[in-house]
């Protein structure tokens, strides 16, 4: 639960189902606030599509950037 | 939720922004995405609605000119074999209800007070003679 988003992304990545849970709970809260954007109908689609490209973001996503090498 | 949240704050990596940025702006965008999307794929089908509603829309105004010359006999107005048939099945009253609603566009309580019949039957025999007309509509091939 006290895990820092570092360490959740890794073990996400390594397809540890809880880790990528616990991200997915954590940005509970925006994603109920995107949901506003669209019409009550519409929202659970919306709800199912956004965590979805979360899962996709965490597998794609580099903690360690070329930008950041850049920056040391 | 978000308390802890704020607590994580303090120590996080520039990674680690940079992922919550991301996935930040990723929902954001992602659902104005989808809501637009949506808009456009009801706007696709509005479009066939309304197209249907301008061509009745022309029928309408080509019809009432129509009926503006001559006044009042549905009678004559009929091209549709069937449908003629149809209509000259109807009860004299049923015809004589039609017309004035159609032809001359009046109300239903007007008709009443014309025929000196209550409003109530006028709209009853007025739909029943529109859904003989549908039927006779929906199958004309078995009737003649």
């Amino acid at each position: 639960m006290n895990e820092t988003w570092g360490e959740l992304i890794r073990k996400a990545k390594q397809n540890n189902p809880e880790a990528l849970m616990e991200v997915i709970y954590r940005f509970e809260p925006k994603i109920k606030k995107s949901l506003c954007q669209t019409n009550v109908q519409n929202r659970e689609d919306l709800k199912q599509e956004l965590i979805l490209q979360l899962i996709e973001v965490v597998n794609r996503f580099e903690l360690e950037s070329h930008r950041e090498m850049r920056g040391a | 939720m978000t308390r802890e949240n704020k607590a994580h704050s303090f120590d996080i990596s520039d990674g680690e922004k940079r992922f919550i940025g991301y996935v930040s702006s990723m929902l954001h965008y992602n659902s104005i995405h989808f809501d637009k999307k949506i808009r456009k794929i009801n706007e696709r089908y509005a479009l066939v609605l309304e197209d249907m509603e301008i061509r009745d829309e022309v029928l309408m105004t080509e019809t009432d000119v129509a009926f503006g010359s001559i006044v009042g006999i549905l009678e004559e107005q009929i091209s549709d074999p069937f449908l003629y048939a149809a209509f000259l099945r109807l009860t004299a009253r049923e015809r004589e209800i039609i017309n004035l609603s159609i032809c001359k566009v009046l109300r239903d309580t007007e008709i009443a007070l014309i025929l000196g019949i209550s409003q109530q039957s006028v709209s009853k025999t007025r739909k029943k003679a529109l859904e003989k007309l549908r039927t006779a509509i929906m199958h004309k091939g078995g009737q003649l």
